[in-house]
């Protein structure tokens, strides 16, 4: 009710207005690529992904050696025998680079930027930019070498807010992730701001 | 292959542990190749985050900037550094506050705000505050953190 409120204080230009209701229509898919902009995604990328999310222990390993991270839990078999679950595991934010909750939002931000990410300024003239606020995390099943973790991810919400500067308009998704034997190992909630300036 | 030298620590128990209880923290250098190494491993690979022009034409910010995830992956691991083999990192949220740039260092700090028991498991939550050089506080995050209890201790070694 109060966000209600708050919304309906938030002024927004036609083409915003439309873009927004579009999307609150969204809320509850699944993640499937959207927009023009995520199916032509380069080849770089898009054979990166293509590659799968085996959590191999090799990439385990750059993972916690990318973020000078050398517990011995990840790295040393013996050690990690006696641990709480006995074996090598995945540092907890290991997560992240399967899969890191933002897929409903940068598909948002393919409305707002075209190729290059270049802000769509004759149709979105207000648009400034935007900024990753909060990330939440919650852990069930230790992800270990080996096995296949398999995301999905739904449009939670999304609303604006008034502040002072600049309208707030916050896109939050909500990812699950799963391994090969069907445990849930993690779930994420993102929720990104963007910034689009007062109209005056 | 060079060896890894890893960190290994002794096992904290929730009896041993109080409210207010500070944890060691732990200090994380930015680099530029830092950054960019975490984009090969994250999958996002906005230039924002490795290319000077592009930071400062299209994002409008004076140099590259690291990851908000790399920045939320580093404020956690001052607890996965400190819980011990039996202890685990169950809930994990950050809000990243302010950019942090290649030069900059983080000073990740931590401090036990309560604990408590529940179907024979401790359970401890956490408030950790990530510091830049200048002062300014470049993230905040809260993780809860389950500990082992003395009393349980047989059904954890067998």
């Amino acid at each position: 009710m109060e966000k209600q409120e708050t919304e309906s204080k938030v002024k927004l230009t036609p083409a915003e207005k439309e873009l927004f209701e579009r999307w609150r229509a969204k809320i509850g898919q699944i993640f499937v690529p959207q927009t023009e902009q995520e199916a032509m995604a380069d080849d770089l990328v898009i054979y990166f992904f293509g590659l799968g999310s085996e959590a191999t222990w090799t990439w385990i390993k750059r993972w916690c050696t990318v973020n000078e991270d050398y517990n011995a839990l990840w790295f040393d078999e013996e050690y990690a025998k006696n641990s709480r679950w006995g074996g090598i595991t995945a540092p907890p934010l290991y997560l992240i680079s399967v899969n890191d909750g933002l897929q409903w939002p940068e598909s948002f931000t393919d409305e707002l930027c075209g190729p290059g990410m270049i802000a769509r300024t004759d149709k979105f003239p207000y648009y400034s930019h935007t900024f990753q606020a909060e990330s939440e995390w919650e852990f069930f099943e230790p992800v270990r070498p080996g096995d296949t973790i398999i995301a999905e991810s739904k449009l939670a919400d999304i609303y604006w807010k008034q502040g002072r500067e600049y309208r707030m308009c916050f896109v939050v998704g909500e990812t699950e992730m799963k391994n090969q034997r069907g445990q849930l190992v993690g779930r994420n909630k993102s929720s990104p701001v963007y910034l689009f300036r007062n109209i005056d | 292959m060079t060896e890894i030298k890893t960190k290994k620590v002794d096992q904290i128990y929730f009896e041993d542990i109080e409210e207010g209880d500070k944890i060691p923290g732990l200090r994380k250098q930015y680099t530029l190749q830092k950054i960019a190494v975490f984009a090969s491993v994250h999958g996002d690979w906005c230039p924002g985050h490795y290319d000077h022009k592009w930071a400062q034409e299209k994002f409008n910010q004076p140099a590259p900037f690291a990851y908000g995830l790399q920045i939320t992956a580093h404020c956690s691991q001052v607890l996965t550094d400190w819980m011990g083999p039996y202890g685990a990192l169950r809930t994990f949220k950050s809000r990243t506050l302010t950019p942090v740039y290649p030069g900059d260092a983080l000073e990740i700090k931590a401090k036990i705000t309560r604990k408590y028991t529940e179907r024979d498991e401790g359970y401890v939550e956490c408030e950790v505050c990530a510091e830049k050089q200048d002062g300014k506080l470049a993230a905040r995050a809260w993780g809860m953190v389950s500990l082992p209890l003395k009393a349980m201790e047989k059904r954890y070694r067998g």
